[in-house]
């Protein structure tokens, strides 16, 4: 799980409000067999979805306040949350085509343009058209 | 009811009369010989050569059978709601995903296994889940009535290495 970045309390709500792109959060406990066995698959998404969606992580562990609050009975449980909303979840090991299905029509279909990328552009069709 | 009918245990051949009084065996007793083999294997899940400990196999079947159907394994024995031994975890997380779509497990799950199990132990872990699912659909077909306090200690004996008929 070392690839995800974990979340706590403290910036769970940040986190899932701060950027436009969905964020798909796994909650987990480094106890349970289900959660160890997903893992490779969860990684395996974050990498295929990359750009497309963030992944992070919740020990539920760690806090159970926090699980109980956003609904988490279970795990391991995905959670696709857009603009702070929670938009499905996922509960239990699956494989990857199945998660991939589960959040594929939910997410845009391409990836965000990077904005540098886009001011570069920008700043290049400027000149070019109209030289200085 | 069972939808086969019990053989008369009294009609088996010698060295079988003991297991016909259980009531999963006592309707393969109508094949005798697949009764021996069945049993057979029973017991070299749970012999002296087992590699994966039978408390665990034993959680890993209890965790399976919730599922599948068959009252009489699933009365059994109740899975406990945590394992904190990772190995025990990893095994019951294993059967669980088995019994319900044995094709979501991939190679990558295969490694988090040998995280913790020796290819041996998993060959054994794996074809006990396997053997056990398919008694369990068995269980479910002929509609076995859940077991009697004296059959789930008999099972339990068994588990435990004490001498039983299944």
């Amino acid at each position: 799980m070392t690839d995800l970045r974990a979340l706590t309390p403290d910036n769970f709500d940040a986190q899932s409000r701060s950027d436009s792109t969905p964020m798909i959060v796994d909650f987990w406990a480094p106890w349970c067999g289900s959660c160890r066995l997903l893992t490779p698959t969860v990684n395996k998404l974050a990498a295929e979805l990359d750009g497309r969606a963030r992944f992070s992580k919740v020990d539920v562990g760690d806090f159970p306040e926090m699980a109980e609050r956003l609904g988490v009975m279970s795990i391991p449980t995905l959670v696709l949350y857009r603009s702070g909303k929670e938009v499905t979840r996922v509960s239990g090991a699956r494989g990857f085509q199945a998660l991939l299905d589960e959040f594929l029509p939910y997410l845009p279909t391409s990836r965000p343009v990077d904005p540098q990328f886009r001011s570069y552009v920008s700043s290049s069709l400027a000149t070019e058209r109209f030289p200085q | 009811m069972t939808r086969v009918p019990y053989y008369p245990p009294n009609e088996l051949p010698e060295g079988l009369v003991g297991l016909g009084n259980d009531p999963f065996y006592g309707i393969l007793a109508h094949r005798p010989e697949i009764l021996r083999a069945w049993n057979s294997l029973d017991i070299a899940f749970f012999g002296p050569s087992s590699t994966v400990p039978n408390a665990i196999k034993e959680e890993a079947r209890r965790t399976l059978a919730q599922g599948v159907g068959c009252r009489f394994c699933a009365s059994l024995g109740t899975p406990r709601d945590e394992h904190p031994d990772a190995k025990e975890a990893l095994a019951v997380a294993f059967a669980e995903l088995i019994s319900t779509d044995h094709r979501v497990v991939d190679d990558s799950m295969f490694e988090v296994l040998r995280e913790e199990f020796t290819d041996e132990e998993i060959v054994e872990l794996t074809a006990w889940v396997c053997f056990k699912l398919g008694a369990n659909i068995f269980g479910a077909l002929m509609q076995l009535a859940p077991a009697t306090a004296e059959a789930v200690q008999g099972y339990a004996d068994f588990v435990a290495g004490a001498p039983a008929s299944h």
